[in-house]
């Protein structure tokens, strides 16, 4: 009798466990998720910087934090915490952020967030403006940091640095 | 920078890893299928974390007359479910609307009582209305 309520409790403790815990390993509830085309979009009219984070989350401690998530194991890029920090910029005008997290499937990693929202923008005004200048179709002669990245590029045959 | 474009975070982000890249993309180079391969993975990846952190963490399974006329787990009660997520809870008429929703539905369920014909009504409506708002 005694083994079968242990197992019992087990079990329970188990379901629980399974309930409370969180896919993303940031606990809290889920104040915004992107669920594609008809999800909202934050905009920021101060930065003109729009953003579908991935998801939003009320920390049990009653901050907010922001996550991206990055479909391969451990490694964050420079370009995850860019994107990231215009995506905080954007939600930022709608709602107060404390903490910012890039989530890889093995872990996640906290991003610093200044409590200016300028010296946010200054860390990443660079990409910002080169970003407008794709989108004028702006030809940018500046390659990828890591070199050792552009072997396996899908734009390879494309490339005009290689030449 | 009033009259610069608007950019998305996403658009920054790919600047930030190659900015001649995404400048070739944006002029219309095509990229090749290994590029589609991992574009496809990566979201069917985001697509079932998403699924996975709602269950898990907070998403309402509330939904009474959707429930009442196709049942809990109908891929159209699912789908108002997330419309109610992504789309109403992030405006204040829209939440107003999902909580006076709230207050009316499970009485209006209790009136329309266990009747076969009118539940059938009541998924052909809610199908329709699914349908309106870009549902199945």
């Amino acid at each position: 009798m005694l083994l079968i309520g242990l197992l019992i409790l087990a079990f329970l403790a188990w379901r629980w466990s399974k309930r409370r815990g969180s896919p993303l390993g940031i606990p809290g509830k889920l104040l915004y998720a992107d669920g594609g085309r008809r999800s909202r979009l934050y905009s920021s009219k101060r930065y003109r910087i729009n953003a579908k984070p991935d998801f939003i989350i009320r920390l049990p401690s009653g901050e907010n934090a922001i996550a991206e998530y990055k479909d391969r194991a451990n490694r964050v890029y420079e370009s995850d915490i860019v994107q990231v920090l215009s995506s905080v910029l954007a939600v930022r005008e709608h709602m107060p952020l404390q903490r910012a997290y890039v989530v890889t499937r093995n872990g996640k990693q906290e991003i610093p967030l200044p409590a200016d929202n300028d010296e946010i923008y200054r860390r990443i005004e660079r990409n910002v403006t080169w970003a407008r200048q794709v989108k004028k179709k702006e030809l940018i002669m500046v390659g990828c940091r890591n070199k050792g990245a552009c072997h396996k590029c899908s734009l390879k045959h494309a490339c005009e640095l290689k030449k | 920078m009033k009259d610069e474009p608007y950019v998305s975070a996403s658009e920054i982000g790919k600047t930030a890893w190659c900015p001649h890249g995404a400048s070739l993309l944006a002029r219309g180079a095509k990229p090749d299928a290994r590029h589609f391969e991992r574009t496809n993975r990566g979201t069917a990846s985001h697509e079932r974390l998403t699924e996975e952190v709602r269950a898990t963490q907070g998403r309402d399974k509330r939904c009474f007359v959707a429930t009442y006329a196709l049942g809990t787990n109908h891929p159209t009660t699912n789908r108002l479910r997330a419309w109610r997520d992504d789309f109403l809870l992030q405006h204040s008429a829209g939440r107003l609307f999902v909580t006076g929703y709230y207050l009316l539905s499970p009485r209006l369920i209790r009136v329309l009582g266990n009747n076969r014909r009118v539940r059938l009504i009541c998924a052909w409506a809610v199908k329709k209305f699914a349908h309106c708002i870009g549902g199945r």
